[in-house]
C-alpha cells in the first residue's frame, strides 16, 4: 500500500504576476516538490503570441524578434536558438503546458526584452519597470514596537478592524520577509502578506490583549511602526523566558490548510440528481472555501484535488502529511435515509473497540505512532473543531437546531496528523437539497459557514 | 426451361430456405438469452447446509431507516435452525440481501451476492461479499454506515457466538464499502443508532 506518494499533483496555492499596472492570480501547481506555472495562463496575461502542439509536443512563443521553444519533456529551451537549462523539465499536466518558476527568470525575460523578479516568498513576480517593494519586520523597543521597514518609499492604505491592522498596499507589488526576534512580541500571533487578485495586504493579527495599536508612518525612513498598547498588568515577556514558548508557538502557528474534495474520476459519489454527482459539488464548495479561508485567514490553503480526478485515499492523506498541514477539511454531500431532512453534519474520526484519545493507548507517550493510528494525537483537536463547524452549520444550514457532531470510523481521517474533519453537506434525497446544491449562493454559503468556523477555531488551536 | 438453370433456381431456393430458418432459429435463442426469468433468489455462493426440516427460529434483522435520520429498525424473519453458527449466518445475510418487506431501505444492493461466510473459534465471523455491495452501493458516509451496522448487528445480535464481524469484498480486505468507513478490522455490535421497536419485539439477544 503506497503510504507516501511523491507525484501527486496539486495546486500549492497561487502565483500573482504583477504586469502594466494589473495583476493576475495563476494556480501554481506542485510535483514532487517542485513548483510549476501553467505557461498559456502567463503568455496570454502577458499578451505574448504563442502556438503549440500537443501531439507534436512543443510551445514556440514569439515577441518581436525573439523566439523561445518549449519541447515537452526536456529541461532544455530553446531561446532564439540557444539552449537554456532549467531546473526541471517542461511538461504537460491535466492537459496543459507547465514549466518550473525559474522559466521565468532564464529564459522569458530574455524574449521579452523586460526584466522579471520573482519575490523572495516565490509566490509573485513583477514583469517590466516594477520592482517589488521589500518588507522585513523587527522588534523593537523590548518586544513593544513592531518596526515594518520597506526598502523603498512606499504608502498604504492602514486599517485596525478588532485584533486585525490591515497595510493595504493597491496595486504595488509587494513582497515580505520576517525576521528573527519576531518571537519576542508575544502579543502579535501572526504577519501574513495576503495577496490575489483582489487584495493585496499586509496582515497583522494581534492578540486578545492588546487594546488598538498605535500606529506610526515614518515616511522619511520607508518605514511603519506598531506599538502595542497592552492591557495593565500584562506585560511582554522577557527573550529567556520566552524561548521554550517561542518553539512551541512555532510548532502551532499556521502555515498550511487542506481541502479536500471527496470522491472524483470514476468515483462518483452519491447520485444527487441525473448528471449531478457528489464529486462535482464536493469540487465546487471546496474551491470556494480555499477562497473563503486565504481571504479570511491568509494562511496557504491547498486542495488535495483541482478538478474531476481519481484519488486514492492514501494519495489526499500522503499530501496532507507531507505538506505538515495545519488543518484538514474533507468536503463530501450527505445521503440520509430520512427523505425530509437535509441537514448538515461534522464528522471527526473514531477508532472501535472504545479506544478513542491518544491517552488510552498510550502513544502519548511514544514517540513513534503507526501511520493509520496518526489522528490520535490530534482527535480532542478534531472533536473542538467540529464543535466549532457544527455549531456554524447548526445556525447557518440547520435552520438553528442544536445538532451535535459525530463520530465515525472513517479511513481517510484516522492517518491524518493533523486536526481533521469530514464534512457531510445536506441530504441527496431531499428535493429541496437537490435544487439548490448548485447554486453559487448556496455553494458560496456553506464556505462562508465553514471558513467562519475555523476562523472561530484558530485562535484556540494556534495558541493553546 | 434450360436444365442448368433450373438446377440453379432450385439451389437458391434451397440456400434462401436454409438462410431464413438460421435466423429464426438465431433470433429464437437470442429471445431465450435475454428474456427476463424468475426475480433471482441472493447469489449465495456455498448455499447453507440447513435441513428443510429443522425448526423455524425468529430473528431481528436491522435494515436502514426511510424514516428516521440516522437509525436502523428491526424486522423480524424466520430462518432454519443449525447448530453451525455460520450456517444460520448466511441465511441472515440471505434475508438482508433481500431486502426489506416493510418499505425500508435496502442494507445492501440487491445484486450483492455471499462469497463466504464462516466463523472462528475466537467469534469471528468474515464475511464475504461479491464486489456489488460496494460498486451498487447508493454512497453517502450515513448510508455506508447503516449497510455496515445492519450486517454487524444482525449476525451479532441474533447469533451469540459471533461477537465481531469483518466484512471483506471478492476474498480479500476492502479500503471502504463506498468511500468512507474504515473496512480493515472487525466490527463489533453498535446499538446506539438503531430503533429497537417497530414490528419486532424486544427480546434481548439469543
Amino acid at each position: 500500500m503506497a503510504i507516501w506518494p511523491a507525484t501527486v499533483p496539486a495546486e500549492s496555492g497561487q502565483f500573482l504576476v504583477y504586469y502594466k499596472q494589473d495583476r493576475k492570480a495563476i494556480p501554481k501547481i506542485s510535483v514532487s516538490l517542485q513548483d510549476y506555472l501553467p505557461v498559456v495562463d502567463l503568455l496570454q496575461f502577458l499578451e505574448l503570441p504563442y502556438s503549440e502542439s500537443a501531439s507534436v509536443g512543443f510551445v514556440q512563443i514569439t515577441s518581436g524578434k525573439n523566439r523561445i521553444k518549449l519541447v515537452r519533456d526536456d529541461s532544455q529551451v530553446l531561446v532564439n536558438d540557444r539552449k537554456i537549462a532549467l531546473s526541471a523539465p517542461v511538461t504537460m499536466l491535466k492537459n496543459q503546458w507547465v514549466v518550473p518558476l525559474d522559466f521565468l527568470t532564464k529564459a522569458l525575460d530574455r524574449a521579452l526584452d523586460e526584466k522579471i523578479v520573482i519575490a523572495a516568498s516565490g509566490s509573485a513576480a513583477a514583469v517590466g519597470d516594477s520592482d517589488f517593494t521589500r518588507f522585513n519586520v523587527k522588534v523593537a523597543d523590548k518586544g513593544k514596537v513592531l518596526r515594518l521597514q520597506a526598502s523603498q518609499p512606499v504608502s498604504a492604505e492602514v486599517r485596525q478592524t478588532g485584533s486585525r491592522v490591515v497595510f493595504a498596499f493597491g496595486n504595488t507589488p509587494i513582497d515580505f520577509t520576517s525576521s528573527d526576534g519576531l518571537q519576542a512580541a508575544e502579543w502579535v500571533r501572526s504577519i501574513a502578506l495576503e495577496q490575489s487578485e483582489s487584495v493585496n495586504q499586509l496582515v497583522i493579527e494581534l492578540a486578545n490583549n492588546v487594546r488598538p495599536a498605535r500606529i506610526s508612518h515614518l515616511s522619511s525612513q520607508n518605514a511603519y511602526t506598531v506599538e502595542a498598547m497592552l492591557q495593565e498588568g500584562i506585560e511582554p515577556k522577557s527573550d529567556a523566558s520566552t524561548e521554550l514558548g517561542r518553539q512551541a508557538t512555532e510548532a502551532w502557528r499556521w502555515r498550511h490548510i487542506t481541502v479536500d474534495a471527496g470522491h472524483g474520476g470514476p468515483d462518483r459519489g452519491v447520485a444527487i440528481k441525473e448528471h449531478t454527482f457528489e464529486k462535482d459539488i464536493a469540487l465546487a464548495i471546496a474551491r470556494k472555501l480555499r477562497w473563503a479561508l486565504e481571504t479570511r485567514l491568509g494562511v496557504t490553503v491547498v486542495l488535495s484535488r483541482a478538478e474531476d480526478q481519481a484519488l486514492s485515499l492514501d494519495d489526499r492523506i500522503a499530501a496532507a502529511n507531507l505538506a505538515r498541514s495545519n488543518l484538514f477539511i474533507s468536503i463530501h454531500t450527505g445521503n440520509l435515509g430520512n427523505s425530509t431532512v437535509a441537514d448538515s453534519f461534522a464528522h471527526t474520526g473514531k477508532w472501535l473497540g472504545g479506544e478513542n484519545s491518544a491517552a488510552d493507548t498510550g502513544i502519548a507517550r511514544g514517540l513513534f505512532v503507526p501511520w493509520w493510528q496518526a489522528q490520535r494525537k490530534s482527535l480532542v483537536w478534531s472533536e473542538r473543531l467540529a464543535e466549532c463547524v457544527q455549531a456554524e452549520m447548526n445556525r447557518a444550514l440547520n435552520g438553528g437546531q442544536t445538532l451535535a457532531f459525530r463520530r465515525s470510523p472513517i479511513k481517510l481521517l484516522s492517518a491524518l496528523a493533523m486536526p481533521a474533519v469530514l464534512l457531510e453537506i445536506g441530504n441527496a434525497r431531499v428535493p429541496d437539497f437537490q435544487a439548490k446544491v448548485e447554486s453559487e449562493g448556496f455553494q458560496n454559503l456553506v464556505a462562508a459557514t465553514v471558513a467562519a468556523a475555523v476562523e472561530k477555531f484558530r485562535p484556540l488551536h494556534e495558541r493553546p | 426451361m434450360p436444365r442448368h438453370i433450373l438446377f440453379g433456381l432450385i439451389f437458391l431456393a434451397l440456400i434462401s430456405f436454409v438462410g431464413v430458418s438460421y435466423y429464426y432459429d438465431l433470433q429464437k435463442r437470442i429471445h431465450e438469452l435475454v428474456r427476463p426469468g424468475p426475480e433471482p433468489a441472493p447469489y449465495l455462493a456455498i448455499p447453507p447446509a440447513v435441513s428443510p426440516s429443522a425448526p423455524l427460529r425468529k430473528v431481528r434483522l436491522f435494515f436502514p431507516s426511510s424514516r428516521t435520520d440516522n437509525l436502523l429498525e428491526v424486522e423480524e424473519r424466520d430462518i432454519r435452525s443449525s447448530e453451525l453458527p455460520s450456517e444460520e449466518a448466511k441465511q441472515i445475510i440471505a434475508e438482508l440481501i433481500s431486502g426489506s418487506r416493510e418499505r425500508r431501505l435496502s442494507a445492501l444492493p440487491a445484486e450483492t451476492g455471499l462469497r463466504e461466510l464462516f466463523v472462528t473459534a475466537e467469534g469471528l465471523a468474515v464475511v464475504d461479499l461479491t464486489q456489488d455491495a460496494s460498486l451498487r452501493h447508493p454512497g453517502g458516509l450515513e448510508m455506508e454506515l447503516a449497510s455496515i451496522y445492519s450486517v454487524v448487528n444482525s449476525l451479532t445480535h441474533n447469533i451469540g457466538k459471533i461477537g465481531r464481524v469483518q466484512i471483506l469484498i471478492e476474498g480479500a480486505e476492502a479500503e471502504t464499502l463506498a468511500g468512507h468507513i474504515d473496512l480493515s478490522r472487525p466490527f463489533s455490535e453498535d446499538l446506539s443508532m438503531t430503533v429497537l421497536g417497530g414490528s419486532a419485539k424486544s427480546s434481548g439477544a439469543p
